[in-house]
């Protein structure tokens, strides 16, 4: 009808080819017209008003479709010589095109049929046309002389790589453009933005045949998990998954925990809504100490595509040793009974307290030597910051000097340390804490003048937040539904101290309804600098223990103390700490190794010798200098690149003039990737903004008919102008035809024929 | 340096006593001064929960007396003076204002991790009492029992192992560190009472009958300290006696809200 593919006039520049003059053509068109309203004047009589004009109009658009034709127009293209340009085709080698979503065949099949052979069918076209140069792509780019070997089997898609690749080696030929065959699965850390404006500012178009489906029919996958790097061994984990599924909303699925061969903790999950994703919250026990492998799976369902994406796996060092709190009472009382008895037998956590029994009088409890504590509240930097987390009770701010109050607020801002202020008569602002350093550091607003105000009692009705509820200090039952009925039924609380409200940045964990319906914030945290500070407002937890209507056998109160004190002590830094930029990577992948060196007043230390020693799977020790980075204090850097598959184990050592200052661990993970079955659809987005971006032209695999013909008007390379008649288009005809046939209609239903 | 602080609490203490004796007229206990007309009923002397320990007296089922119920042998006078004293020497925040009487299935007892009962040769115990009461001793409950002769023990013993069946009666020995929480005793022998034949003897019962373990309760045996604590301030009871009765009180309170 047009006689031309839509492409030809996407790609060529409209002209007027008329050789005569264009006066000739308007004199034509003013006759032709002159005529038309002439001929309709005579017949004046027999029609009305409205028919001339239909009849007149109908004239009128037969002249300009002659007119149109007599001016000739046409569509300038520049063609590419045939045989004279280079096209250098990406064909996708890794394991996502092994995807069977390509019409019921794997997504490989269709580089097979068209790219293998001389003779496949697309090859065989864009060869008519081109020189064509093949690169296969996964986790490197590489020239091959067909798709016939590729085993679709690479770990990752490097796209932006396999084009800087492409064009480097194709440069300086006449290059009509490239073409991408792949799913779009780019798995590269970066993204290809760099080469994207290089191929821009070289003006070398981008064609992209998309392969496979964009949403997959039938699939779950478990798109994230957010675990802790290292844990305290026994430490009950509440850990976020991202789910994701097409094909099974609404569905309940078993979601398993899965450690060294064993179901750790199992939970039925409803899926959400198609192509919709979900946070799930799932709690397990990290049981025994050790490098684990922590393997998150929705078990594959019926008609699954693709299974490899029903599981997340996750390294976590279970530590094995005794965190140290150090809790200060400042009044006997049962909350620091209760707290002791709830810590007992728990082999990871000790509490040390020191129980101020009058005004210069300590009872010592859980000290690991006789000299521990023994002046009271410790008064240099090193004594304190040994611990992990203090917890603060009902102890007035005028217990401590001035510098002691400082070195609390440092001991969270500096040390990374966790500080838990409890409610009761001498916490909070009755206990004259506010405007001090340690209440600049916690969570709740305090209030002045309040250390002499009446005595203020409130029961508290408590119940967790939204936050609570999810969190791993405050999530007392094994489901996030257990949980919520577990602290519904539990017994009110009381307070004595007027705690309304929190800093901005501070998270509610738990709030309570006061005896005037009022809520007050019962237990809240910020981060600060390093560390954590809490606030629970409560003074008699211990009810959760005793109240009648708990019975002997609950566990609730043990569970709370446990997890609190736990998530406490969690992360606090060591004086040296190890972090490497991925955990996960594959053999030749370079890894940042980074290390914070600090003193034992925990202040950065930036003149110390680090080395790290790198044992390699095989059992070798490589070692590798780490330097100062410069731009931050304490901070070490050293870049190492894995080798072979297999576990790396990393320990920093410092010294500092002959002295030892410590050492730090952590592990590399290299081997294949499994990025690739995430997110598995075919990315027609990324594959189409490459395309357009650049020149060039998306396609999908059912619909490449066009392809050739769109590469040889890319108007790259050597081409030749090429015009292309519009006059005798079929089109044009047609309506000139329906207009005279129209007007001649029309006449006769109005007799004037 | 502490002797000396505490004797001056104490004088202050029995000052002050003497007050409150004016201002309670006849209202004084059982104890050696024999059956005064007083008012014992639990539900008189209850006070709102504030979240700070008040003494408790446990309150058990009418035995055969000597003037009055053997559960209010030194009501009130003792635990008043004793509450003053603990009030003087520690910075405890306790209750001055009063003090509880308490049944053993009460609920509210739950609020009070520790309790003292007087005259446990004479306490009998049934079902419900001694299932809530094992619920308290089970939870982090602390009972001190005081004030029973050598030849009380069976009627007691009956009456713990129907609450506590499978408990063990170990004794104690003054480097318990129950002795030594906040004062450092180091003689069971000053408390020794007149009418008692033989040495005071103090036992306990563990979890799990382990003595590493927490302690349910203390049992002082063939003594009355709370007897020093009723006469201290009238100088019936030499000081030094009173004293270290005194500073076992406060070293049991001391230890039971830190263990």
């Amino acid at each position: 009808m047009f006689k031309y593919q839509l492409l030809v006039f996407e790609q060529g520049t409209f002209v007027w080819g008329v050789t005569r003059s264009a006066w000739l053509a308007i004199a034509i068109a003013i006759a032709g017209g002159t005529y038309a309203v002439l001929t309709y004047r005579r017949v004046a009589r027999q029609a009305t008003g409205r028919d001339r004009a239909i009849l007149m109009g109908l004239r009128i658009v037969a002249m300009v479709v002659v007119l149109f034709c007599l001016m000739r127009p046409a569509l300038i293209l520049k063609a590419a010589v045939p045989q004279q340009n280079f096209l250098g085709v990406l064909v996708d080698d890794s394991r996502s095109m092994q995807i069977p979503d390509e019409g019921d065949k794997p997504r490989g099949q269709f580089v097979k049929d068209n790219f293998s052979t001389a003779d496949s069918a697309l090859l065989a076209a864009l060869s008519k046309r081109f020189a064509v140069r093949q690169f296969k792509f996964a986790t490197n780019a590489e020239r091959v002389p067909s798709s016939a070997g590729l085993t679709f089997d690479g770990t990752s898609s490097r796209l932006g790589d396999a084009l800087d690749r492409a064009r480097d080696e194709l440069s300086g030929l006449p290059l009509s453009g490239l073409l991408v065959v792949s799913d779009g699965a780019d798995t590269a850390d970066t993204t290809f933005e760099e080469s994207l404006s290089a191929l821009k500012a070289q003006g070398v178009p981008v064609f992209a045949i998309g392969v496979g489906q964009e949403h997959l029919a039938h699939d779950v996958q478990v798109s994230r998990v957010d675990t802790p790097r290292r844990v305290l061994k026994g430490t009950a984990l509440v850990v976020d998954l991202v789910v994701m599924q097409t094909g099974y909303a609404g569905q309940t699925v078993p979601l398993n925990v899965e450690s060294d061969g064993r179901i750790l903790a199992q939970q039925n999950i409803t899926l959400p809504a198609n192509g919709e994703s979900k946070t799930f919250q799932v709690q397990f026990l990290a049981p025994e100490a050790g490098l684990k492998t922590f393997r998150f799976r929705v078990p594959q369902q019926k008609d699954e595509q693709v299974a490899q994406n029903n599981q997340r796996d996750s390294r976590i060092e279970v530590y094995d040793r005794k965190e140290k709190i150090l809790y200060y009472e400042g009044e006997p009382r049962f909350e620091a009974k209760f707290i002791r008895q709830a810590l007992e037998g728990d082999e990871n956590v000790q509490v040390v307290l020191l129980q101020r029994t009058n005004e210069k009088k300590y009872l010592r409890l859980g000290v690991d030597t006789p000299d521990e504590l023994l002046g009271g509240f410790p008064t240099t930097r090193e004594e304190l910051f040994a611990y992990r987390s203090i917890i603060l009770g009902s102890v007035p701010a005028s217990a401590f000097t001035t510098d002691q109050l400082k070195m609390i607020a440092e001991f969270v801002n500096v040390r990374g340390g966790g500080l838990l202020m409890l409610g009761g008569r001498k916490a909070f602002s009755e206990g004259g804490w506010t405007g001090t350093p340690v209440g600049e550091v916690l969570p709740v607003v305090l209030t002045a003048g309040l250390e002499q105000a009446a005595e203020y009692f409130s029961p508290l009705s408590i119940k967790p937040t939204r936050e609570g509820l999810a969190h791993p200090a405050t999530q007392i039952s094994d489901t996030e539904q257990a949980s919520s009925d577990r602290w519904a039924k539990l017994p009110e609380l009381s307070t004595v101290n007027r705690v309304s409200r929190v800093k901005p940045g501070a998270t509610i964990l738990l709030t309570g309804l006061d005896e005037g319906r009022t809520e007050r914030p019962v237990l809240s945290y910020q981060r600060y600098g390093r560390g954590k500070a809490l606030a629970l407002t409560t003074q008699d937890a211990w009810l959760w223990r005793m109240h009648a209507s708990m019975a002997v056998e609950d566990t609730t109160h043990r569970t709370f103390w446990r997890r609190l004190l736990r998530w406490l002590v969690d992360d606090v830094p060591d004086r040296v700490e190890l972090s490497v930029s991925q955990d996960n990577v594959e053999p030749g992948q370079p890894v940042t190794l980074v290390g914070d060196v600090r003193d034992k007043d925990y202040s950065p230390v930036n003149n110390a010798e680090v080395m790290a020693h790198v044992t390699l799977p095989s059992g070798k020790v490589e070692d590798v200098p780490m330097e100062w980075s410069v731009s931050k204090a304490g901070e070490y850097k050293a870049v190492f690149t894995p080798s072979e598959n297999g576990q790396y184990r990393v320990r920093i050592g410092t010294t500092r003039a002959g002295q030892d200052l410590g050492s730090a661990t952590a592990t590399i993970a290299a081997g294949p990737s499994v990025s690739e079955y995430f997110d598995a659809g075919m990315r027609a987005p990324l594959l189409r903004r490459l395309a357009e971006e650049t020149g060039g032209k998306f396609y999908t695999a059912k619909d490449t008919a066009s392809l050739g013909e769109a590469i040889s008007y890319s108007g790259r390379g050597v081409t030749v102008v090429d015009e292309r008649d519009l006059w005798d288009m079929p089109i044009v005809f047609m309506l000139f035809l329906s207009v005279i046939g129209a007007e001649w209609a029309f006449r006769r239903a109005k007799g004037l024929a | 340096m502490w002797k000396r602080i505490f004797t001056v609490a104490l004088l202050m203490a029995a000052l002050s006593v003497t007050a409150l004796a004016q201002r309670g007229g006849g209202g004084r206990g059982f104890g050696g001064g024999g059956g005064r007309n007083v008012n014992y009923d639990p539900g008189s002397q209850r006070a709102k929960y504030d979240g700070r320990w008040a003494f408790v007296r446990l309150r058990y089922m009418q035995g055969f007396g000597r003037g009055g119920p053997e559960w209010a042998h030194d009501w009130p006078d003792g635990e008043h003076h004793f509450m003053q004293i603990l009030d003087g020497v520690t910075n405890l925040d306790a209750r001055l204002d009063t003090t509880q009487i308490m049944t053993l299935d009460d609920p509210e007892l739950m609020k009070y991790p520790i309790a003292y009962m007087a005259e446990p040769g004479y306490w009998t115990v049934n079902d419900k009492e001694a299932e809530s009461f094992r619920a308290y001793l089970q939870k982090g409950g602390f009972a001190i029992f005081d004030d029973f002769h050598f030849q009380d023990w069976p009627y007691f013993e009956q009456a713990m192992l129907k609450v506590l069946p499978d408990a063990k009666f170990i004794d104690l020995t003054v480097d318990h560190p129950i002795y030594h929480s906040f004062f450092e005793v180091e003689s069971f022998d000053v408390v020794k009472q007149y009418y008692d034949s033989g040495r005071p003897i103090f036992r306990a019962i563990f979890e799990d009958n382990d003595p590493k373990k927490r302690m349910l309760c203390i049992i002082n045996y063939n003594t009355d300290i709370s007897e020093f604590w009723e006469w201290s301030p009238s100088g019936f009871k030499p000081i030094s006696e009173s004293n270290e009765a005194y500073q076992i009180g406060v070293n049991w309170i001391i230890y039971a809200m830190t263990h």
